[in-house]
């Protein structure tokens, strides 16, 4: 897994690691449900196509995964649905984000995680691009 | 960067205002030699820094004994914001808005529980929601949960959860009056409209307790506490709707802080002045969202009340007192000689207000707020009163234990089917809806209630009163 948890002493602290941006936003979407308990990640599993778009709300890009993260966070507990990104489309000038992909229905009662928060926020870009991120639960 | 900690006295450590370029305060840490042991390599010293350099911060960036790592402020904060140059800042309240503890005290011993005790718990169990994703007592349609958000606890009494005579047992008699409904987003009404009534996840809990140990006898008299006495514990806040609340917010005030020229180091503690349309419309969403979380633990309480009556016909399960350790409030303070109004932020922090403040109800004028300090499983809570010494702080005091080992390292340590096997051992029952959650929690995960309490006194901030044990807990 291109995640990992960092120490903290009260939340998740989660390193998440990608090639490139678009697959970041992917594999933080995987690493949220991961920290959530969610288990129903498997691309084949049935469910209904769907998009989830973000436009100019945020204005760089560790903000702007922060805000996609709180977005399935929201439905997550909302509506109980995990959402599969298949395709992103980013575009940091504009701080727009498009991700088409599947939703499936969740395999928990809700999430442990409670926010996606802002507090000690990084993202570096070399040697990968590593977002480091706190989840409150 | 390193940080300068000067010991001011054997509880209290100072953090010199020159240790960072921006800080306009120095810190204050209410610590002993073992608090301090704890955190000296924690970022929570970086955090109480950088609080020092909001606009308009007074006195000093303070942290109480139980602090840790929060995001942007610290848990276990105080600050507080002159009214005319200050600012207001969702960081500084917390997620779970308005968070808070209560504690209800039976007319009867231990001794009365006696074998019913662990079809009690079952009983809390099934009838008070808890855990991930539950959903709450009741459902809250069309214009209901605006109502909540109005009216708190008010709300609740008013639709039958609920005695009248809990409302002066209740900060700020279960409501706050500037909460505006309209200043709470859609989404955050999505996440709250389910969930009235119910604990939630985490560090939320529901325990029935037993009076150990009495500190002051005429402050325990006047609290209704005796040796023995079997009392209930609530611990919880806003749910899904607060978290909503300070999302929703952290994102229009990070907007805010370069529109107002501020500068802040961490995203987290974005800002707004208090007087701003940001501001004043945080403030607004903030304190519906504390009146939700006020109508829920009254919501939960009826809920308990009525297990317990079928257990105990007749017998009152009388409110001592209901307060919150996540809030920012508007309120006037003597400092530096000038008395002026200011916002003081307590994030993990709790209101202590000594005897004969104006803002106490008259049942407690003469003995100062009653203070709940909720410890871990298989630890003490404590019932303090707030003392004069408190006005060095805003008249704030400590919140808990505060978490000292990460929810993985708790994990690895501890499996939550034998903590609880642990636990029963010690004649300490638990339900829990997640066994994952039980191993994070335990209570070595906490730093010890016993120095953190110990410390608050000894710096004049509380008297202790009482310490209670747990017999049996509902853990979320």
């Amino acid at each position: 897994m291109p995640w990992r948890e960092l120490e903290h002493s009260a939340d998740i602290r989660l390193e998440i690691e990608a090639e490139t941006i678009e697959e970041l936003v992917t594999e933080s979407a995987k690493a949220l449900y991961d920290a959530s308990e969610e288990s129903q990640l498997a691309p084949h599993l049935p469910g209904v196509q769907g998009e989830i778009s973000l436009r100019g709300q945020e204005e760089d890009i560790p903000a702007l995964l922060v805000l996609w993260m709180n977005e399935l966070l929201f439905f997550l507990q909302t509506t109980h649905r995990v959402f599969l990104p298949r395709k992103v489309s980013i575009n940091p000038a504009t701080g727009d984000l498009a991700v088409s992909g599947k939703w499936v229905p969740s395999s928990s009662a809700g999430s442990r995680v409670k926010a996606v928060t802002y507090g000690g926020l990084e993202l570096e870009t070399q040697p990968r691009l590593t977002l480091r991120v706190i989840l409150d639960v | 960067m390193d940080i300068e900690i000067r010991r001011k006295d054997p509880v209290r450590c100072l953090i010199p205002e020159k240790t960072m370029e921006g800080m306009r305060v120095p810190g204050l840490l209410y610590a002993d030699g073992r608090i301090l042991s704890q955190v000296e390599s924690d970022p929570v010293l970086q955090q109480v820094v950088n609080v020092a350099c909001l606009p308009g911060i007074t006195g000093y960036s303070f942290a109480m004994p139980d602090m840790h790592w929060g995001y942007g402020f610290p848990i276990g904060g105080v600050a507080a914001f002159s009214e005319k140059e200050g600012v207001v800042s969702p960081g500084g309240v917390g997620y779970d808005i308005s968070c808070g503890v209560r504690l209800h005290v039976c007319g009867f011993d231990e001794s009365a529980l006696g074998p019913v005790l662990p079809s009690l718990l079952d009983a809390l169990f099934s009838s008070i929601p808890s855990g991930v994703g539950a959903g709450g007592m009741t459902s809250l349609k069309g214009r209901m949960l605006d109502g909540v958000l109005e009216g708190g606890a008010r709300w609740a009494i008013r639709n039958g959860f609920g005695e009248q005579e809990d409302l002066e047992r209740i900060e700020h008699g279960g409501c706050l009056d500037a909460a505006d409904p309209e200043a709470v987003s859609l989404r955050a009404k999505e996440r709250g409209k389910d969930q009235l009534g119910s604990l939630g996840s985490g560090n939320h809990f529901l325990e029935v307790q037993r009076v150990d140990e009495i500190f002051d006898p005429f402050l325990a008299r006047s609290f209704g506490l005796e040796p023995g006495r079997v009392a209930v514990m609530v611990h919880c806040g806003s749910r899904g709707l607060g978290h909503q609340v300070c999302d929703d917010f952290i994102r229009r005030l990070s907007r805010a802080v370069s529109h107002y020229g501020i500068t802040i180091p961490d995203r987290q503690l974005c800002c707004a002045p208090i007087d701003s349309p940001e501001g004043r419309d945080y403030l607004a969403a903030m304190q519906s969202a504390a009146n939700f979380a006020m109508a829920n633990r009254q919501v939960i309480a009826s809920g308990v009340r009525d297990v317990f009556s079928s257990f105990f016909p007749g017998e009152p399960l009388r409110l001592l007192y209901d307060v919150s350790h996540n809030m920012a409030h508007m309120e006037k303070h003597s400092y530096g000689g000038k008395t002026e109004r200011f916002c003081v932020h307590r994030k993990g922090a709790t209101k202590a207000l000594p005897p004969g403040h104006p803002e106490l109800p008259g049942i407690y004028s003469k003995t100062g707020q009653p203070v709940i300090i909720p410890g871990s499983m298989g630890t003490a809570s404590y019932v303090l009163a707030g003392a004069k010494g408190a006005e060095e702080c805003f008249c704030s005091t400590c919140h808990g234990a505060g978490r000292v080992m990460s929810r993985s390292a708790a994990l690895k340590a501890n499996d939550g089917n034998v903590l609880a096997k642990n636990l029963e051992e010690k004649g300490i029952l638990v339900r829990a809806a997640s066994m994952r959650t039980l191993g994070e929690e335990a209570p070595e995960s906490y730093k010890d209630v016993d120095l953190v309490v110990d410390v608050v006194e000894r710096a004049g901030l509380c008297r202790k009163v009482a310490r209670l044990t747990p017999l049996a807990v509902v853990k979320g």
